[in-house]
């Protein structure tokens, strides 16, 4: 199938330090691509750079087109992006938070359509974020507020998801939550990529794998291809247990190396 | 399932109190503008205010309504419209409720930059290029302060560099007029520190609008980009908002709407701090809905100010700049105080 965002020998560079280097990455429809590596590794300058948000060398395409050759709003179409840390400035409702993810949908006229209540709604609903919709999102808990910048998100509908940590606050059940519903619009179309620390629910979701080390692709492939010792050692610098447990690859770090 | 979904998108629409809150307000700020031209000196009753509009009454209450209060009416609700809208724009760009073009030291800039061209006599006060000039010192000013803010500074970092363009600005006003070969010096210094509204004429109106008018336009296209800022620069910019074009409309239109007014009544400050900060409440925060009440409340304020300096009893008329700030510091103050833990935050 052919892809929906695809990066050539993408590289950034961040005030005089290189963070990112010679990446070729493609992200298909139907495909669930889980970004793992070591603090500085450049995980987020390759997302900041895949959603258009930084400029550098390589080329990235939108389909066949050149990212830049598409203009801000139709590229703000087609990928969501999802920053980590889930801030919110103003003390908005949730429910007209989750509406700015209809911002690139607008058509001149000031309140929503139907398309867009009905989109909000249902990122509202699937995220389980409905039942406080009227409250205002500076009273949230950490949990709470990721699940609605995610529900923002999917609010635009985007064909492509880059999302940034986007587990990092939430407890275990909503880490499964949230994972379920990237997963879910991987399945429904959606190209979707997420960064994530915890190296056993990478293994769990990701169809594919990416592990970034000092600003390039250090391994890539199947879980059980990339997560194995040797990897873990010379990338995180860990010695690592792993285990299949009832079919699961289960990454337990053992120590620092 | 129909009767689930709909009540719940009423979550979507406008409460009901935000609907009335733009009428109410334009009301409120009519309302004012005929009380401004019947307040002072001689109080006149609505019917002499209609009939010296009109032009239909005796020759000294068209006079007095035509010639002195109407564009003190006029300047009064044009300029703390603009401050209203530069303070919402301003705190909608830097998404801190603490930004206000005086923070910015705009008014101070732009007066120096007014009295740079009166003091050397290049051209006499009712110049098209006072406004300009104050223009360009707002906008020296403004763009200064978002080039040190860049994307990530500090809110500190912009108050500590605002007090400083505003000190510095303060100072070159005070020493361009001690130099200048002007016996009323003293007196124009406390016009241009203070501001006020007092004695305008028609032609202060003419070459003042223009400047506000087109600052106030470029000001009203981001309200979309300022509700997108509410997730930060990054998610802003991926929702298609492109800041670089946002910030300079906004220093722009910021620096086009300031210096009109300072160019014809001075520097009057906290307008716009306290506009946008009145009217938040009611429009649930939304720093786009926020811009229409933020500059009728704008409006409504110095109309209100510039009424209060006519009837409070003094030797000389008090300055309006000197009622906002009154009204303004020890709110400002309060501010500060409740966002004193956010202020070593990151505004980005």
């Amino acid at each position: 199938m052919a892809a929906l965002l695809r990066a050539e020998g993408v590289g950034a560079t961040l005030g005089r330090r290189h963070i990112l280097g010679g990446v070729d990455l493609a992200l298909t429809a139907g495909e669930f691509v889980v970004v793992i590596g070591p603090n500085g590794a450049g995980k987020t300058t390759l997302v900041r750079r895949l959603a258009g948000l930084l400029d550098g060398e390589g080329a990235i395409y939108l389909g066949d087109q050149k990212a830049e050759a598409v203009s801000p709003r139709l590229r703000a179409r087609k990928i969501g992006y999802l920053p980590q840390g889930h801030v919110f400035h103003w003390p908005l409702s949730v429910a007209d938070v989750v509406a700015l993810g209809r911002i690139p949908h607008a058509t001149g006229a000031r309140d929503l359509g139907v398309e867009d209540r009905a989109a909000v709604l249902a990122a509202l609903e699937a995220t389980g974020t409905l039942e406080f919709a009227d409250r205002s999102v500076t009273t949230l808990s950490g949990g709470e507020r990721a699940r609605v910048a995610l529900a923002r998100v999917l609010a635009g509908e985007p064909q492509i998801i880059l999302a940034d940590e986007p587990v990092a606050a939430l407890d275990a059940r909503y880490q499964f939550v949230v994972l379920d519903l990237l997963r879910a619009r991987a399945r429904a179309g959606a190209a979707v990529m997420a960064v994530l620390h915890d190296l056993s629910l990478a293994a769990r979701y990701a169809d594919r794998l990416v592990m970034m080390d000092g600003g390039r692709i250090g391994a890539e492939g199947l879980p059980e291809a990339v997560l194995t010792r040797e990897n873990l050692a010379s990338t995180f610098g860990i010695r690592a247990r792993i285990d299949t447990v009832e079919g699961q690859l289960v990454v337990t770090p053992q120590a620092a190396l | 399932m129909d009767t689930l979904t709909a009540p719940r998108s009423d979550l979507l629409r406008r409460p009901a109190a935000s609907r009335w809150l733009v009428p109410g307000l334009v009301a409120l700020v009519f309302v004012l503008f005929l009380l401004s031209l019947g307040v002072g000196p001689v109080l006149l009753p609505l019917r002499a205010v209609v009939d010296g509009l009109l032009g239909t009454g005796d020759e000294a209450a068209r006079l007095i309504v035509r010639e002195i209060r109407l564009p003190r009416a006029i300047l009064s609700v044009a300029i703390g419209f603009s401050l209203g809208l530069a303070g919402a724009s301003l705190q909608g760009l830097l998404r801190n409720p603490l930004a206000s073009p005086s923070l910015f030291g705009a008014p101070s800039a732009a007066a120096f930059g007014a009295v740079l061209v009166i003091a050397f006599g290049v051209f006499d006060a009712l110049s098209v290029f006072l406004p300009m000039a104050a223009m360009l010192g707002a906008l020296l000013s403004v763009g200064l302060l978002l080039l040190i803010a860049g994307p990530r500074a500090s809110l500190l970092v912009i108050i500590l560099a605002g007090l400083a363009i505003s000190s510095l600005a303060g100072a070159a006003t005070s020493l361009a007029l001690n130099l200048a070969p002007n016996p009323f010096a003293a007196l124009e210094i406390a016009f241009w520190l203070l501001g006020s509204l007092e004695d305008r004429s028609m032609q202060h109106v003419f070459i003042a609008l223009p400047f506000i008018v087109a600052g106030c336009l470029l000001l009203f296209v981001d309200g979309r980009a300022f509700r997108a800022l509410t997730l930060g620069e990054d998610a802003a910019a991926s929702l298609g908002i492109q800041l670089n074009r946002v910030r300079l409309r906004v220093v722009l239109g910021v620096a086009l709407a300031v210096g009109g007014g300072v160019a014809v009544a001075g520097t009057i400050g906290f307008v716009g701090l306290v506009a946008p900060h009145l009217v938040r409440p009611f429009v649930r925060h939304d720093p786009a809905r926020l811009m229409w009440p933020a500059a009728l409340a704008g409006a409504a304020l110095l109309t209100a100010a510039d009424i209060l300096v006519r009837i409070i009893p003094a030797q000389n008329e008090i300055k309006v700049g000197v009622v906002t700030a009154l009204i303004g510091a020890p709110l400002f103050i309060g501010l500060v105080f409740r966002h004193r833990r956010g202020l070593t935050g990151e505004v980005a």
